[in-house]
């Protein structure tokens, strides 16, 4: 393989872009970086750099040696938004999911003017009384009546969902969507009408409730 | 030792000073040594309640400053052996007083009195928080009504979390035709949202009117219903075992209560 294929510097308007290639070691990478490193320390001089690495998704130990090798002979800082937007994807997808998998359980009644506000999924393992607000930015699942306010997917994650044996919150927002349940279907003004445990999620915009 | 109680509810206007009154007179009326302490500074009433108030010459504040001794504040009541008011200031506000000082009072009076009962302002900000500062239970008063059980929920949550667990509820004003109509609120209703244990239920009663304005607690009122209400509650602070009145009500616990006493309490 082409050694100098391994890593390519490209300059840009704010800094300069390091390809790194997918395939080769990391070990092989650094390497080659060295060299290219100092190669170009003559042509950039003392001028601060932003760096950008791409091509190749990189652990922060892995960048900081590399930055660190660079430090050594030039002025550099890693790049505060990456260029490269397609790296992105997968980090927030990955910070996403360790959310998600992060759940808060709680044990009790949530009464009035209480709120649980969690970087995940939320359990209550009580009623949400009116007056009560969940937040959550993962799933929310009450294990008994919740009448409060609810808010699920709260930075914007549309597929989360609201689940309770008794579903009938004062006021309903997923993601962006706000409702509430209207007054004619609701089960609270209909007296002795049976409750099943129930779930809202959202579609096509709306949100609707199903029985579980 | 005495015990400190206080009535407190979060909403205004449903009958916390009522209750503190009459469970002082019906409490003093079984032959304990009973002292009211009027909590609301700056808008007090407690005194005008009990047919007091041109005999205060020291109050709560006064008290507290170091202007006088407990004793001199103390308004002794004329009408029962050992029932006593402490009324609170009405020129100044509830930022005359810290829970501190407050816990500090109760400990002195709970040495001479067996129920010392506070009447809480309404609120949940430093009136609130001076009311419960030397309370060893707490006694919620709520009426059927969605807003009243809303600020109860409240106020029970901020009881439990300054560890006065298990608060007992006093369901004020229940209209028994409206209830029968689904008009109002059944007590059911109330104890499902609030989950606590019910110490009693009073009817809403014209007397009560009659009575605040002349200054006489309507428990001590044999034809009052409202009175017979708090007579049975204050028996029941008491231990004994007093059925809920029947008043047509509706919701579970008075049909359970009908099947399982024959006479109703006159």
């Amino acid at each position: 393989m082409d050694e100098n294929g391994l890593v390519t510097f490209k300059g840009k308007k704010n800094g300069i872009t390091i390809i790194l290639d997918k395939a080769a070691t990391f070990e092989e990478l650094k390497d080659v970086f060295s060299k290219k490193v100092l190669e170009a320390r003559s042509f950039f001089g003392d001028s601060r750099i932003a760096v950008t690495f791409s091509g190749r998704v990189l652990s922060q130990g892995e960048k900081k040696e590399l930055l660190g090798i660079m430090e050594s002979s030039m002025n550099v800082s890693e790049a505060a938004k990456p260029e490269d937007k397609a790296d992105l994807p997968l980090v927030t997808e990955l910070a996403y999911s360790q959310a998600v998998n992060s759940t808060v359980f709680h044990k009790g009644s949530l009464r009035s003017g209480q709120s649980i506000k969690h970087d995940g999924s939320i359990v209550v393992l009580g009623d949400v009384n009116p007056g009560a607000i969940l937040t959550a930015r993962g799933n929310i699942i009450v294990l008994g009546a919740l009448k409060g306010f609810v808010h699920a997917g709260c930075m914007g994650d549309d597929s989360c969902y609201i689940s309770a044996l008794n579903l009938i919150p004062t006021q309903i927002r997923i993601a962006d969507i706000i409702t509430y349940i209207p007054p004619e279907m609701n089960v609270k003004n209909i007296k002795n009408k049976q409750t099943f445990p129930s779930y809202a999620y959202v579609e096509n915009d709306r949100i609707y409730i199903a029985r579980l | 030792m005495g015990e400190v109680i206080v009535i407190t509810s979060g909403k205004g206007g449903v009958g916390k000073t009522t209750t503190s009154a009459n469970l002082g007179c019906a409490l003093a009326a079984e032959e304990k040594k009973v002292v009211l302490i009027d909590a609301d500074i700056g808008l007090r009433n407690l005194d005008v309640v009990m047919g007091l108030e041109n005999r205060i010459v020291y109050d709560l504040i006064d008290v507290i400053e170091g202007n006088c001794r407990l004793k001199q504040a103390l308004i002794k009541d004329k009408r029962y052996a050992n029932l006593y008011l402490l009324p609170a200031a009405q020129t100044k506000d509830k930022t005359a007083v810290s829970p501190e000082q407050m816990l500090k009072l109760c400990e002195s009076l709970k040495e001479e009195f067996d129920y010392i009962i506070i009447d809480c302002p309404a609120g949940i900000e430093q009136g609130f928080k001076n009311a419960i500062a030397g309370a060893d239970r707490a006694i919620v008063v709520t009426t059927p009504e969605v807003s009243a059980v809303r600020d109860a929920d409240r106020i029970i949550g901020l009881l439990e979390s300054s560890e006065l667990r298990n608060p007992l509820l006093i369901l004020n004003r229940i209209r028994p035709d409206m209830v029968k109509r689904g008009d109002m609120m059944t007590l059911d209703d109330v104890t499902e949202i609030l989950a606590v244990d019910i110490l009693g239920v009073v009817p809403d009663d014209e007397s009560i009117v009659v009575s605040t304005n002349r200054g006489e607690p309507a428990s001590m009122d044999k034809s009052s219903l409202a009175g017979q209400a708090f007579r049975n509650i204050s028996k029941r602070i008491l231990g004994e075992d007093i059925p809920l009145m029947d008043l047509n009500a509706g919701g579970g616990v008075f049909s359970k209560l009908k099947k399982f006493f024959s006479k109703t309490m006159a």
